[in-house]
């Protein structure tokens, strides 16, 4: 946990760090140029965003479809984890089959071949997205299921407990750690994966606004949407923080 | 059938097939008594380590099913849940004291103990709304057998439990499970691969073998010699140790038994 902490610590300052730069050699010492846009230009053109781009509407289709898409994952794969434990059901067979296929064909992708092969549709977009989710949460909760302390199985089975609500009331509580961890990692994959999503097949989200400003070849738009989604990732992990201190405090 | 025993089991035998297709046997016609009492009673099974105590533990609890034999509790043959205090007792480290120990009489239908004078009988007063996680292993423990008792089960078991504690935790459940056996009339089967602690805790102690595990020998302890038998240089004490001694030597010439305190 400390060398993630560290991890993210470095990243921060990192980005910290060439932020400053940025303003420092883009506003003051170097002239205009076509590598990065002057930072004065790109707080202007953050009101452009709103008024050019529709940028409310599209934000919220692409947070809304990110976070609803991760929460539904996550309680189908509780309200179901007695089922999903059971490796031999059609859901698990189904699911470790492309497991085992991303072996051969990494899921980055078969995400990206996913997002060609469905057609342009919010709704699409919020099964992609919900999809990718319940896949990635069940394979993590099966095979961490696994490695369960076995004293807390025995303990709990001796008072009494039934299979159903051992998976429920032990194994899921116990994975929670794990899993937690892997929701930071999820929610990195959801953000690239819906905006390479959005911007490959249009119709709304922040995707769409840099498909836009390509084609526009408008260097501060693309630099202004940057930093808003970057901005936006981090405070999603800052409240994913939060919710994992508040609900999975014995990690 | 004896009405009057607590527990009874007749030529226990339990085979495991291997993933080669061999047939391992881990315990072999494991027959012994413990009789209802009206007081509580500690049985220690006292074996080398790979014995198959924790085995022979869990099929007592209902959770494993032997291969061969049969288990009487309170003189029937119908199954029933024993409370298992595994190697490392385990307090689920997402609730805290007070839901630890309701966590199993949430899940039976039997009348709610008194929790509070429970809580002051193990040493758990005052820290209800704590959480186990870096709390001691005596404090774990404390708080897993709190959770058996509040069961009101007449049998409660310990596997080897205090194996990792150090010796003044050690000392303190001693007296702890010897407190509630003779105030509460709680009944526990108790194994281990100490001898000192099987000698100290027991009324009486059943030897078995390395695995296949089978009952070398049974010896019951008179509670009047509870007292001498504290005493490490007392001549009972002596008597016992050495004759608990003999009767692994005879059946083979190393074992894992912990002779140290």
């Amino acid at each position: 946990m400390n060398i993630r902490k560290s991890h993210l610590t470095k990243i921060y300052y990192f980005l910290f760090t060439y932020l400053v730069l940025w303003i420092l050699l883009f506003e003051f010492v170097l002239p205009v140029n076509q590598v990065l846009p002057k930072p004065s230009i790109v707080i202007e053109s953050f009101g452009s965003l709103w008024t050019d781009y529709d940028l409310l509407i599209n934000f919220l289709s692409t947070i809304s479809v990110i976070y609803i898409s991760l929460t539904l994952a996550f309680f189908s794969v509780k309200i179901l984890s007695p089922y999903l434990i059971e490796k031999n059901n059609f859901i698990s067979l189904f699911i470790n089959s492309l497991e085992w296929f991303s072996e051969f064909l990494p899921g980055i992708i078969i995400g990206l071949l996913l997002i060609f092969w469905f057609p342009e549709s919010e709704f699409v977009e919020f099964i992609f997205a919900f999809t990718t989710a319940f896949t990635s949460i069940m394979i993590k909760f099966q095979n961490e299921s696994e490695n369960v302390d076995k004293e807390y199985i025995l303990s709990a089975q001796s008072l009494g407990l039934g299979e159903n609500k051992l998976t429920k009331l032990i194994i899921w509580k116990n994975v929670q750690p794990e899993l937690s961890e892997h929701i930071f990692n999820l929610h990195f994959y959801l953000w690239s994966m819906l905006i390479i999503f959005e911007f490959i097949k249009g119709g709304l989200g922040l995707g769409v606004i840099f498909r836009q400003a390509l084609d526009y070849k408008d260097l501060s738009a693309i630099f202004s949407v940057f930093l808003i989604t970057g901005l936006t990732v981090y405070l999603g992990t800052l409240v994913l923080k939060y919710i994992r201190n508040k609900f999975i405090f014995w990690s | 059938m004896n009405q009057n025993s607590l527990l009874k089991l007749e030529s226990i035998n339990k085979t495991y097939s291997s993933e080669a297709g061999l047939k391992i046997n881990v315990l072999k016609d494991i027959s012994f008594e413990i009789p209802a009492s009206d007081g509580g009673t500690i049985t220690s099974i006292l074996a080398p380590f790979g014995s198959g105590k924790s085995t022979l533990l869990k099929i007592i609890s209902g959770i494993s099913e032997q291969s061969s034999g049969k288990i009487y509790y309170n003189g029937s043959e119908k199954k029933e849940r024993i409370p298992l205090i595994p190697e490392n007792p385990s307090s689920f480290p997402w609730l805290n004291v007070k839901q630890n120990i309701e966590f199993g009489l949430n899940l039976s239908e039997k009348k709610k103990y008194n929790l509070p004078n429970l809580f002051s009988f193990v040493g758990l007063s005052g820290y209800e709304d704590h959480y186990p996680n870096n709390k001691s292993l005596g404090f774990r423990f404390r708080i897993s057998l709190a959770r058996a008792v509040a069961l009101n089960t007449s049998l409660i078991l310990i596997d080897d439990s205090f194996k990792q504690m150090n010796k003044e935790s050690r000392e303190e459940i001693y007296k702890l499970l010897n407190e509630i056996s003779s105030y509460q009339k709680q009944n526990f089967i108790l194994a281990t691969t100490n001898l000192i602690e099987a000698i100290q805790l027991s009324d009486k102690i059943i030897l078995m073998s390395k695995k296949p595990g089978r009952i070398i020998k049974e010896i019951e302890i008179d509670k009047k010699d509870k007292s001498q038998l504290n005493d490490h240089k007392s001549e009972k004490f002596t008597m016992l140790k050495n004759e608990i001694e003999d009767a692994f030597e005879t059946v083979e010439s190393l074992t894992t038994i912990n002779y140290s305190l």
